[in-house]
């Protein structure tokens, strides 16, 4: 994760994350996923359905809860 | 950036500005609360406040998960990350939050071996490349970071992690509105709900808000737009006598919310009969524990802790913050003793904090004029 130069770092538990899936290791339940600044880490993709390379995740503290492509924009 | 450019339109943000501006009613004064830290910090950094009628106000409420951890939960915190042996790993905020005797930082400066991590899962990653050492993970947060818990300790136990436990301060949001809206000091006319929260509990737990309380509640994103419009859409409910639940960030939180994090959840948690938050006093059926099934991974269970309540420092007024009753910069030591730098209170530790947020973004700009 990277730091917001306006505060710091952004690693409140409750801040919630974009982040576009890279690779998919659908045996282990994990993605590589790359956030906006670049960033890579490791997201457990358990709780979503259909995650593939380019589904865009909204990812909290390293778990994604809903996948962003599957809802159109309200 | 998808999602994102598109709701920091500031042609448009004008445009709902006015639109709110022509909703108010001469000489009635709105007093709407939004749940979220993530909206406050939204609120300050985008100067949101400043669009806004004069007549329109926003109070901060409690959620911020840092904010409304008490101290003597971080002196519990503090005594096992002293235990010989033991490795504590907290999100980066924790570390900085008072305890009666300094912060998780300074214990660390004293030699603790505390390591921040940004997911629960890098805690029990450090576990199995340590086996031969006792790592513990401080868990705080609301609804949003209770699956990410739920799943490590699930994954814990399926791999046979026995070095690996969890300081469960996980906290649930309704119980502190319910409680908030019990409270005579605090009169409001609407909420601006928690978008992230609702991705995970969905719609229905906060039902009860228009239903027993007859106060409208918008579920809104984290964006200007979002939260302009979310504004925008409970003034709607109030002048057309309207009081229900809305939800204005459909593009990410389904109304159901994520069943299966509500079954992780209800399979490795249970509630605490009762919990201490910070301002709030004790909460009932507020915060969460390991459930049996999972109390070998209990470090509350594993290793001894003080469990002492410590009131809050004098000086503090971070509980009337919490409660929306006082704003920021009327706390007697904000922006002097209190600062990100050397916080007193936790609401000046987090970004998401109210005092944090205002300190950063809004102390220039106190008096408002109408738009």
């Amino acid at each position: 994760m990277s730091c917001d130069a306006a505060t710091h770092c952004v690693t409140c538990a409750d801040e919630g994350i974009r982040m576009r899936v890279m690779r998919v290791n659908h045996e282990s339940g994990l993605a590589l996923c790359a956030a906006d600044d670049g960033a890579h880490s490791t997201v457990d993709i358990a709780l979503v359905d259909a995650v593939n390379p380019g589904t865009e995740l909204l990812v909290h503290a390293g778990v994604a809860l809903v996948t962003l492509t599957e809802t159109a924009p309200a | 950036m998808r999602f994102v450019d598109e709701f920091r339109d500031a042609e448009l943000g004008r445009v709902v500005a006015t639109e709110i501006l022509s909703a108010v009613e001469p000489g009635r004064h709105y007093k709407f609360m939004e749940v979220c830290g993530g909206h406050t910090h939204s609120i300050y950094k985008y100067g949101i406040d400043d669009l806004l009628p004069a007549n329109v106000e926003l109070v901060h409420g409690p959620g911020c998960p840092v904010c409304v951890i008490p101290m003597g939960r971080v002196d519990d915190g503090i005594a096992i990350a002293r235990e010989p042996g033991v490795i504590f790993t907290c999100f980066g905020d924790m570390m900085r939050i008072p305890g009666s005797d300094g912060s998780l930082l300074e214990a660390k400066a004293e030699g603790a071996d505390i390591r921040m991590v940004y997911s629960p899962l890098d805690a029990l990653r450090i576990a199995k490349d340590n086996p031969d050492r006792e790592v513990v993970f401080f868990a705080i947060g609301f609804e949003t970071t209770a699956p990410s818990t739920a799943l490590t300790l699930k994954r814990a136990k399926a791999e046979g992690v026995k070095n690996f436990s969890c300081m469960c301060s996980h906290v649930t949001i309704v119980p502190p509105l319910r409680a908030l809206l019990e409270s005579p000091d605090l009169r409001l006319d609407g909420f601006i709900g928690p978008g992230h929260v609702a991705t995970v509990v969905g719609a229905r737990p906060f039902r009860f808000i228009p239903a027993d309380y007859g106060k409208p509640l918008v579920i809104a994103g984290f964006e200007p737009l979002d939260i302009l419009q979310a504004i925008r859409m409970i003034l709607a409910q109030l002048s057309e006598d309207r009081c229900e639940i809305e939800n204005q960030y459909a593009r990410v939180v389904p109304y159901e919310g994520n069943n299966r994090a509500l079954a992780v959840m209800a399979e490795v948690f249970e509630l605490r009969p009762h919990f201490e938050w910070r301002g709030l006093g004790f909460i009932s059926h507020s915060g969460l524990k390991l459930s049996d099934a999972y109390s070998e991974l209990d470090a509350e269970l594993r290793f001894s802790t003080p469990g002492i309540r410590v009131a809050d420092p004098k000086a503090c007024q971070c509980g009337e913050v919490l409660k929306g009753v006082i704003k920021p910069w009327e706390c007697k030591v904000f922006g002097t003793a209190c600062t990100p730098e050397r916080p007193i209170g936790t609401c000046m530790v987090s970004s998401e904090g109210a005092c944090a947020a205002y300190y950063n973004f809004g102390r220039f700009a106190r008096e408002r004029e109408v738009v």
